[in-house]
């Protein structure tokens, strides 16, 4: 019975495949890279704008995060990010996804060369977040992508403007969260964001293609463990179900999976940090460069150094990420 | 990184180096192809093309003629239904020998070719050949058949033989075909148009000014007496002109009728070449004079025109990947795939695989890596119709190929665990093709995506844009 659900959600995830979106289904941050990206539920960070815009409010002070990263088949990409917070009870952010191919090698019907291309793509994520109660907070982001898939004659600029929305609540301890996010809300009547896409063909033909950005329920779930007094371990949860089709919950569209990680403090200067999503599975760490001391707990300044790798599932190939995250 | 796109351009323009346009023939055996680009005829150097297992490639091979007079007046490639050999003959300068080349041209040699050597070994000339004389020389119909006739009016004609090699078909002497039949001289046959060998009931067909002569062991007879200008052989049928005329004979003794349809394509054209499959005669016809040509179709003896034009030849409009005043050398068709090739002067090869329903031009392909190495799909501007994943597998074997985005989510399985032959890519205009669609029938947002090709433990992936617009597959 597993296997006939593992296939039927591997055919419906050819239709997810084909659907605009994919940078922003890929996410970014190192850290985040290697927790599976199952960190909706997560303490907050600077990517927040991405990853849950709920979030934003609880900070105080700037976070930010620069990460690049470079996976198999001369594909690479990044993430920038900002956050922090207005006043107790408001939080704002900005975060950039960014994704390139650094070499596509052109030929024509008769393969002869025709150069290369090195086409990029951009999720740019704006967000803002409330603070409703001590446990619950709740967000909202803006997003617009573009592209430019550096082809003669083919015009890849899009505004397919969408909306995440986003709730947090966090438990009484802090010692678990639960986050529910639904991205990609279109801003016409029916909810659903188009996307519309254009362009011409080498001998001046104009085409257009148009297609629903997927819409994603994702459900974050973290639980912190405190082996001893300056350890902690984070369990991290994240299903995420994602619905290319234009109902709102179709069955028949819907994919689900899953993402999980785990992040290990030993103390408060460095963590270990294990991930796995959709079939890849990720490692990594985190360096705190500027050392935790215990007279300056007043300060939240620091600085962490960020690496993960990760094995990803389809080209059976290992890939990098590193990242600097600072907090002002 | 400015520097690096123009670093990567250029080195991917060294490694394209593909075939020219122009060929002069083309060969194909079951297994392998040979392509006679172009000779240069004041020299012993001939260019030719093939497949070497990984691509298309051309290389320049001295033939084995270095001590021969520097000239190659008349040569012409002769398909052989061997595995291994396509036999090359030449005529040396003078006309008083002949050179009787075999080109390796299976597809573990062919790196051995492309190195430069040519690997022909020569086969023993027959001793009354290497005679002297006023001799003329010529090349039976498709190509299976080498004749001479010398001043004293002795014709021979060999054929080669799977194993034997040269076999004699006719040794004439003073020849009087048949004592019989009145008119019928050897001084005659000087201007010997055509001799062609129907190998299933083993036939020896000639052609000439007196008209149309056959030889079998049942005897010899004069078939017709108006002027032949040919007569070309295949399994099924025979071929021959006679004047303006074209006329198609079963070749289980059937009496040559007229063939039947659009025969305007006929008047001031010469056959310059003819390939077989099966009851369907590929013709390449060269225009008289203009240097112009066209490929025509007879099925049964009747012209075929798939859209009904005239004259009825396969051009443009068909989907012959040519311009219409194109000029075509040859054409040549694997018997055990029925691919059918079409060389042409300036414009590539064009091939089929589904009986000329479909053609795909050969022109730039340059070498694929071996052994799944490297994935090339093409056009990797998916605008319209599909684009070919191109791979070389070093040994038969079953290949996936799947499609997936940049975030490597599946969007299209093309194929699992399908045999796939060693060597190139797929004539096949529905194997090995992404049309831009994903397993659920719609058409995939436009973008870039990847295209994973495995066979065995061994992966390689290529990329391709999807640009087509709509939302419909049928497209």
């Amino acid at each position: 019975m597993i296997l006939i659900g593992a296939s039927a959600v591997a055919l419906q995830a050819t239709e997810l495949g084909g659907s605009p979106g994919w940078v922003g289904r890929l996410g970014g941050g190192t850290r985040e890279f290697s927790l599976g990206n199952a960190v909706g539920a997560c303490e907050p960070g600077a990517l927040d704008a991405w990853w849950n815009p709920a979030s934003l409010p609880l900070r105080n002070g700037w976070d930010l995060s620069l990460s690049a990263e470079q996976r198999p088949l001369d594909r690479q990409g990044g993430a920038i990010g900002a956050a922090t917070n207005i006043g107790s009870r408001i939080g704002v952010g900005a975060t950039v996804l960014y994704r390139r191919d650094a070499n596509v090698p052109l030929y024509d019907a008769d393969e002869a060369p025709m150069g290369t291309s090195t086409p990029y793509f951009l999720q740019t994520q704006i967000g803002l977040g409330l603070r409703v109660t001590r446990q619950i907070s709740i967000g909202a982001s803006f997003g617009v992508y573009s592209e430019d898939l550096d082809l003669d004659g083919v015009t890849t600029y899009r505004a397919p403007a969408r909306i995440d929305l986003a709730a947090l609540y966090r438990g009484p301890d802090t010692l678990w969260a639960v986050a529910v996010l639904i991205r990609n809300v279109g801003l016409t009547s029916d909810l659903i964001a188009h996307e519309d896409r254009s362009g011409a063909s080498s001998d001046g033909t104009s085409s257009t293609n148009a297609g629903i950005v997927p819409r994603t329920l994702e459900i974050s779930g973290r639980y912190r463990y405190h082996p001893a007094k300056s350890q902690s371990i984070d369990f991290l949860l994240t299903p995420v179900v994602q619905m290319p089709g234009e109902a709102f919950i179709d069955s028949d569209d819907a994919t689900l999976g899953w993402r999980a990680g785990l992040e290990w403090r030993p103390d408060a200067n460095w963590a270990l940090r294990a991930g796995y999503e959709q079939g890849s599975w990720g490692i990594g760490g985190g360096l705190r460069l500027l050392p935790w001391q215990e007279d300056t707990t007043a300060s939240r300044q620091n600085l962490w150094l960020d690496y993960g790798a990760m094995i990803e599932r389809e080209t059976g190939a290992s890939l990098l990420s590193v990242g600097l995250r600072g907090s002002l | 990184m400015k520097i690096l796109s123009i670093l990567t351009a250029l080195s991917a323009a060294c490694a394209a180096q593909g075939l020219p346009g122009n060929f002069e023939a083309v060969v194909v055996t079951d297994s392998a192809q040979a392509f006679v680009v172009n000779y240069q005829s004041q020299t012993t150097r001939i260019r030719f093309g093939g497949d070497s297992a990984s691509g298309y490639a051309t290389w320049d091979a001295p033939l084995p003629v270095a001590n021969q007079a520097a000239d190659i007046p008349v040569w012409q490639p002769l398909p052989r239904p061997g595995r291994t050999l396509v036999p090359l003959a030449i005529l040396d300068a003078n006309r008083k020998g002949l050179l009787n080349g075999f080109l390796r041209i299976a597809r573990d040699s062919m790196r051995q070719i492309g190195s430069g050597s040519l690997q022909g070994s020569l086969r023993p000339m027959p001793t009354q050949w290497a005679a002297g004389g006023d001799t003329s020389w010529g090349i039976g119909d498709s190509s299976r058949i080498i004749w001479r006739l010398d001043e004293k009016d002795s014709l021979s004609a060999y054929g080669f033989s799977g194993t034997a090699g040269l076999v004699r078909l006719l040794d004439c002497g003073g020849c009087d075909l048949s004592k019989s039949q009145p008119g019928f001289k050897l001084d005659t046959f000087a201007l010997l148009r055509g001799i062609a060998r129907d190998s299933a009931t083993r036939t020896l067909w000639l052609a000439g000014p007196s008209g149309l002569w056959s030889s079998s062991a049942a005897g010899r007879s004069r078939r017709d007496s108006s002027a032949s200008l040919g007569v070309w052989a295949g399994n099924r049928a025979i071929l021959y002109r006679s004047g303006r005329s074209l006329l198609w004979a079963d070749s289980a003794g059937g009496n040559f009728r007229a063939v039947s349809g659009d025969t305007s394509s006929f008047a001031g054209n010469s056959i310059a070449s003819v390939a077989w499959l099966g009851d369907t005669a590929w013709i390449v016809m060269s225009r008289n004079g203009l240097g112009l040509s066209g490929l025509l179709r007879i099925v049964r003896g009747q012209v075929i025109s798939s859209t009904g034009k005239s004259p009825a030849l396969v051009d443009a409009e068909d989907g012959l990947p040519f311009t219409n005043d194109v000029n075509l050398a040859s054409v040549s068709i694997e018997s055990a795939t029925g691919r059918i090739w079409i060389a042409s002067r300036g414009e590539g090869l064009a091939v089929s695989s589904n009986n000329g329903r479909s053609w795909r031009l050969i022109r730039h392909q340059a070498a694929l890596k071996k052994n799944l190495l490297e994935v090339r799909v093409s056009p990797t501007r998916l605008e319209s119709g599909s684009s070919l994943v191109g791979y070389s597998l070093d040994q038969a074997g079953n290949v996936d190929i799947d499609i997936f985005n940049g975030a490597m989510e599946p969007v299209r399985n093309l194929t699992r665990s399908a045999p796939r032959p060693a060597g190139l890519r797929s004539e096949d205009p529905l194997q090995d093709r992404w049309n831009g669609c994903t397993d659920k029938g719609k058409l995939a947002a436009i973008g870039l995506y990847y295209v994973r090709v495995r066979s065995g433990n061994q992966t390689a992936w290529g990329k391709v844009f999807q640009l087509k617009g709509g939302s419909s597959c049928a497209q």
